[in-house]
C-alpha cells in the first residue's frame, strides 16, 4: 500500500510550488518558512509512511478491545495537567496520576493484544 | 494622485457586475435542472449514464481562467496605485493611536491636534491633495479606516506605517478604528474635516499662533 | 426504495457493549461509529451553546446603545461565540462525520488507530470545557476575539484566569482535532476494501483525505502560536513589539485560513454525494473533482496573509495572487456538482434540498471571497461588517447547509430510522430565510462604514440591524424545528433498511446503523467510485 505516501508526496510537492511562485513576487523569510516548511514536513512524512509501509504488519491481524476506558483516561488527565499549569499544581498532580493510571492501563490492553 | 474612493469603485464596478452574472448563472443553471429533470407524478426519467466530458471542462477552465486572470490583473493594477507612495506629497501627518484615542501631528509645524475631553480628535487636511501618513500605535493594533475614501491601514507599536491619502471634497468624515483595540474600542472614533487649502493654511497658521 | 434491512446473523456480531451505546460505551468505545456519535453530539451541544451566545449579542445590537450587556461582556460574548463555532462545533462536526463515514465507505471494518481517536474526542471535549471554564473565573471567559489577536492578548491587555483557560482549551481542541484528523488519513489511506484504488474512493471521502491534510500541516502551527502566547503571558517576551505582532498573525493565519476549507471540504464531499445520490447519475467528472481538491486545499494553505492586507507589511500581491486563484478549483468543482444534476432524475428530498441551499447559499460567500481577496476592495471592507456577512455566508450558509444535508442523508444509516421529510423542509425554508435575514443586511451595514465586534452603533444603523436581530431570531425558531424533528423521528422509529434512497458507495450495502464491525455480508466488487450504482445497473442489464 503506498497510497498514502503518494497522496502526501503530490501535496508536499504542491505547497513547494506556491511558496516558489511567491519568490516571482518578492517576498519575506517568514512567509516562505510556513508554506515551505509545511510543505517540507508532508515530504518528510510521505517518506517517513513510506519507509513504515510494512508497519504494522499486514497478516497480524490486531484485535482493538471495544472498551479503551484508559485510553479516555490518558486524554482527560493531559487536559487536566495542562490546564494545572494555570489553575494550581494539585490539578497537575491529579492530571498526572491519570495520565500513569491510563497509560498502565493501555500497556496492558496492548500486551493482551499481542497474545491473542 | 491616487484618489482611493475613485480606485475602490473602479475595481468594485467591474467585480459586482462579475459576481452578479456567476450567481444568476449558477442558481439559473440549477434551477433550470429542477424545472427539466425533477421526477413527478406520472413522469419517470432515465437519467443520463455520461459522467464525465474532458474537453468541456478543460475548456471551462480555460475560460474561468480568463475571467480570474483578467480581475487579477485589475486589481493588481490599483493595488500598485494605491501603494506606491506619491513622489509630492501636499503634507504629511504623523498618527499616534492608543487605547482609545488618537492624536495627529503636524510634523515642522508643532501642531498637534489631541483628544478633547469626551470628543473624537479632529483631523484637518486640505482637500484635494495628497498627504501621507506616518502612522504608529502606542500599545496593542489599531486600524486606521475612513470609510468615505475607502481605505485603511492597521497600526503597530514599534512601527511607522506610510500611506498616502486624497480627501477629494471638503467635508466632514468619520475616521474609525477598526481593529478591536479592548474595552472601549466602539468609541475609538476621529473626525476627519477636509478644508480648502487656503483654509487649511489659514488654520495652520492660527493653530502655530495660539495652541491649543 | 429497498426492502427492509436482512437481519444479520447473531454469531456473525462481535458482542459489543458500543452496541447498546450507553454511558459506559460513551465514555470509551473504540468503535469509531460510537466514538463519531459522542463527537457529533458535543459537537451539537456547543451548536446551540455558541447559538445562544449569538442571539443574546443580536438582542443587544437590535437597537442602538446599550440594553442588556457591558461591552466588557459583549466583548466576551463575541470571543467565545466564535471561538465555540470554530474550534467547538464546526470542525469537530466535521471531522466527526469523516469519523463514522470514511471507514464505511472505504469497505474498512475498523479505524486505523481507534484509540488515539478516542482519546482525540476526549481531549476535544475537555478543551471546549476548559473554554468555557473561563466563564466561573472572575475575569470571565476570554475577551480577546477567537483570533487571540497580539498584542490584544497579552498580560497586560487582557489580564485574568479566564484568557489562560481560553488558550489551553484552544490547543487542547485542536490537538483533539488533530488526533481526529490523522486517524480518518490513515483509515483511508491503509484499510480501503480490495479493488478500491485512490481514484475509485468515493468523493465523500477524498474530500475527508484532502481536509485531513490541512489539518495536518496547518494546526500544528496553531497550537505552537498559542503555547508561545500563553509562555508569553506568564513571562513575557515572545512576541514583542512590531515583529512580534506580525509574527502572531503569521502564524495564527496560517492556520486560520486553512481552517475554513477544514468547515468546508467535508461539506462539499457530502452535497456532491447527495446530488449523485437524488440524481441518480454518477457524479459528474470525478478526476476532474479529485484533482481541483488537492489543487483547492494545496492553494488555500498559500492564502493566509490576505487576512493581512491592511498590514500593509505583507507581499499583498502574491496572496491576492493565491486567494483570487481559488476561483477556479471551486469554479470545477460547482460545474461538476451542477454538471451531475443535468440529465439527472432529480428527487427533492430534504437532504437534497439542503445541498441545493448550500450550493447557492456559499455560493454569495464564494464570490464575496473573491472581492475580498482584491486589497483595493479589502482596503475598505476588512473587519467590516461586510466581512462579517462573507464568513457567515460562508460558514452558515457554506458549512452548515451542508452540514444539514449530510445529517439529513446519513441520519438513517447512523440512526437506523429515517428524520420526517416535510418537518426538514420546514426546517430548510426557516433556514434560508433566517439565514438570508440575518446575514444579507450586514454587507450593506459594512459597506456603510460599521466595523465589527462593537456593542453599540450610531443610529443610521438601526433599522439593518434590527432586521438582521429578527433574522437571528429566525434561525434560532429552525433550529427548534430541526430538534423537534429529531424528537418527532425517534418517537416513531420508521426503519430505514440499508439504503433508503438508493446510494452508490459502500455504507449503504450494510446495515442501518451498521454491526460493531461494520461488514457482516461480503462486499460488492468495487470497479469505480459508486459501486452501488454499478451493481443496480448490471442488475438492471441481466
Amino acid at each position: 500500500m503506498r497510497a498514502g505516501p503518494i497522496v502526501l508526496l503530490v501535496w508536499g510537492a504542491l505547497l513547494w510550488v506556491h511558496t516558489g511562485l511567491q519568490f516571482v513576487f518578492g517576498t519575506n523569510a517568514t512567509q516562505v518558512a510556513l508554506l515551505g516548511g509545511a510543505g517540507t514536513a508532508c515530504v518528510l512524512a510521505a517518506l517517513a509512511w513510506w519507509a513504515l509501509r510494512a508497519w504494522p504488519p499486514r497478516e497480524r491481524v490486531y484485535v482493538v478491545p471495544d472498551l479503551s476506558l484508559p485510553t479516555a483516561l490518558v486524554a482527560v488527565g493531559l487536559a487536566a495537567a495542562l490546564v494545572g499549569a494555570e489553575l494550581g499544581p494539585t490539578l497537575i498532580a491529579v492530571g498526572a496520576g491519570c495520565v500513569a493510571i491510563g497509560a498502565g492501563g493501555v500497556v496492558r490492553e496492548l500486551r493482551a493484544e499481542r497474545r491473542r | 494622485m491616487v484618489d482611493t474612493r475613485h480606485e475602490y469603485a473602479r475595481v468594485a464596478d467591474a467585480y459586482l457586475p462579475v459576481a452578479l452574472v456567476v450567481f444568476v448563472l449558477v442558481a439559473g443553471a440549477a434551477g433550470y435542472c429542477l424545472l427539466r429533470w425533477r421526477v413527478r407524478e406520472g413522469r419517470d426519467l432515465e437519467p443520463s449514464r455520461r459522467h464525465q466530458n474532458a474537453p468541456l471542462e478543460i475548456a471551462y477552465v480555460a475560460g474561468l481562467a480568463i475571467v480570474v486572470a483578467a480581475l487579477l490583473t485589475l486589481t493588481l493594477h490599483v493595488e500598485g496605485r494605491e501603494d506606491a507612495s506619491a513622489r509630492q506629497p501636499a503634507l504629511r501627518v504623523d498618527v499616534t493611536a492608543a487605547q482609545w484615542t488618537w492624536t495627529f501631528a503636524y510634523p515642522g509645524t508643532g501642531v498637534v491636534q489631541e483628544p478633547p475631553e469626551d470628543r473624537p480628535t479632529t483631523l484637518v487636511v486640505p482637500a484635494g491633495r495628497t498627504v501621507v501618513f506616518a502612522g504608529r500605535s502606542a500599545d496593542v493594533i489599531h486600524d486606521f479606516w475612513v470609510p468615505d475614501v475607502r481605505f485603511q491601514r492597521q497600526l503597530f507599536p514599534d512601527h511607522t506605517e506610510h500611506f498616502d491619502l486624497v480627501f477629494a471634497k471638503p467635508g466632514t468624515y468619520q475616521g474609525i478604528c477598526a481593529q478591536f483595540c479592548g474595552l472601549e474600542h466602539q468609541n475609538m472614533h476621529f473626525d476627519v474635516r477636509a478644508v480648502s487649502p487656503a483654509a487649511f493654511a489659514r488654520w495652520l497658521a492660527r493653530r502655530q499662533a495660539a495652541p491649543a | 426504495m429497498s426492502g427492509p434491512a436482512v437481519a444479520p446473523p447473531p454469531e456473525a456480531e462481535r458482542p459489543s457493549p458500543a452496541a447498546d451505546g450507553g454511558l459506559v460505551a460513551r465514555l470509551g468505545s473504540t468503535d469509531h461509529k460510537q466514538i463519531a456519535r459522542t463527537a457529533m453530539l458535543a459537537a451539537g451541544a456547543f451548536f446551540l451553546a455558541g447559538g445562544v451566545l449569538a442571539l443574546l449579542m443580536r438582542a443587544e445590537l437590535a437597537r442602538p446603545e446599550l440594553q442588556l450587556l457591558s461591552t466588557g461582556d459583549y466583548n466576551a460574548l463575541f470571543t467565545v461565540h466564535g471561538s465555540t463555532m470554530i474550534y467547538l462545533f464546526m470542525v469537530p462536526a466535521a471531522l466527526a462525520l469523516g469519523l463514522y463515514l470514511v471507514p464505511l465507505q472505504v469497505g474498512a471494518p475498523e479505524l486505523a488507530a481507534p484509540r488515539a481517536a478516542l482519546a482525540g474526542l476526549w481531549l476535544y471535549i475537555a478543551g471546549g470545557a476548559v473554554i468555557y471554564l473561563g466563564f466561573l473565573t472572575q475575569s470571565g471567559p476570554g475577551r480577546a476575539t477567537w483570533i487571540g489577536m497580539d498584542p490584544l492578548s497579552e498580560e497586560a491587555y487582557t489580564p485574568g484566569t479566564g484568557m489562560d483557560l481560553w488558550i489551553f482549551g484552544v490547543i487542547l481542541a485542536t490537538a483533539g482535532s488533530l488526533l481526529l484528523a490523522a486517524c480518518i488519513l490513515a483509515t483511508a489511506m491503509r484499510r480501503r476494501a480490495p479493488g478500491m484504488t485512490l481514484l475509485r474512493m468515493p468523493v465523500f471521502s477524498w474530500t475527508m483525505v484532502a481536509t485531513a491534510l490541512m489539518v495536518l500541516f496547518a494546526f500544528p502551527v496553531l497550537i505552537v502560536a498559542l503555547a508561545l502566547l500563553w509562555i508569553d503571558r506568564q513571562y513575557g517576551g515572545v512576541y514583542s513589539g512590531n515583529s512580534g505582532a506580525l509574527t502572531y498573525q503569521h502564524l495564527f493565519w496560517f492556520y486560520g485560513h486553512p481552517v475554513v476549507y477544514v468547515m468546508f471540504f467535508p461539506f462539499v464531499g457530502a452535497v456532491a454525494e447527495v446530488f449523485a445520490t437524488f440524481s441518480g447519475r454518477r457524479l459528474f467528472g470525478y478526476a476532474f473533482f479529485v484533482g481541483a481538491l488537492l489543487l483547492f486545499t494545496s492553494l488555500s494553505m498559500s492564502v493566509w496573509a490576505h487576512h493581512m492586507f491592511t498590514t500593509g507589511q505583507v507581499t499583498n500581491r502574491y496572496f491576492a495572487t493565491t486567494s483570487t486563484l481559488l476561483a477556479v478549483p471551486a469554479g470545477v468543482e460547482y460545474f461538476d456538482l451542477i454538471a451531475t444534476l443535468w440529465r439527472g432524475r432529480l428527487r427533492l428530498t430534504t437532504p437534497f434540498l439542503f445541498g441545493l441551499g448550500f450550493l447557492l447559499q456559499f455560493l454569495v460567500g464564494g464570490l464575496t471571497g473573491i472581492w475580498v481577496a482584491s486589497p483595493p476592495l479589502d482596503y475598505h471592507v476588512n473587519n467590516s461588517y461586510f466581512v462579517v456577512a462573507h464568513f457567515h455566508y460562508t460558514l452558515f450558509g457554506g458549512s452548515l447547509f451542508g452540514l444539514f444535508a449530510a445529517l439529513y442523508y446519513w441520519w438513517p444509516k447512523i440512526t437506523g430510522h429515517l428524520l420526517h421529510e416535510g418537518l426538514g423542509k420546514v426546517h430548510f425554508w426557516l433556514t434560508v430565510a433566517g439565514g438570508n435575514l440575518t446575514f444579507f443586511p450586514m454587507f450593506f451595514l459594512g459597506q456603510d462604514g460599521m466595523t465589527r465586534r462593537i456593542a453599540d452603533y450610531p443610529d443610521r444603523f438601526a433599522t439593518l440591524n434590527l432586521l438582521s436581530s429578527i433574522g437571528a431570531g429566525l434561525i434560532a425558531v429552525s433550529v427548534l424545528v430541526f430538534l423537534a424533528n429529531v424528537a418527532v423521528s425517534r418517537r416513531r422509529r420508521r426503519p430505514a433498511g440499508p439504503d433508503p434512497w438508493g446510494g452508490q458507495t459502500l455504507e449503504w450495502a450494510t446495515d442501518s446503523p451498521p454491526p460493531r464491525l461494520n461488514f457482516i455480508r461480503p462486499l460488492p466488487p468495487v470497479r469505480s467510485y459508486a459501486p452501488l450504482w454499478d451493481l443496480r445497473h448490471e442488475e438492471q442489464r441481466s
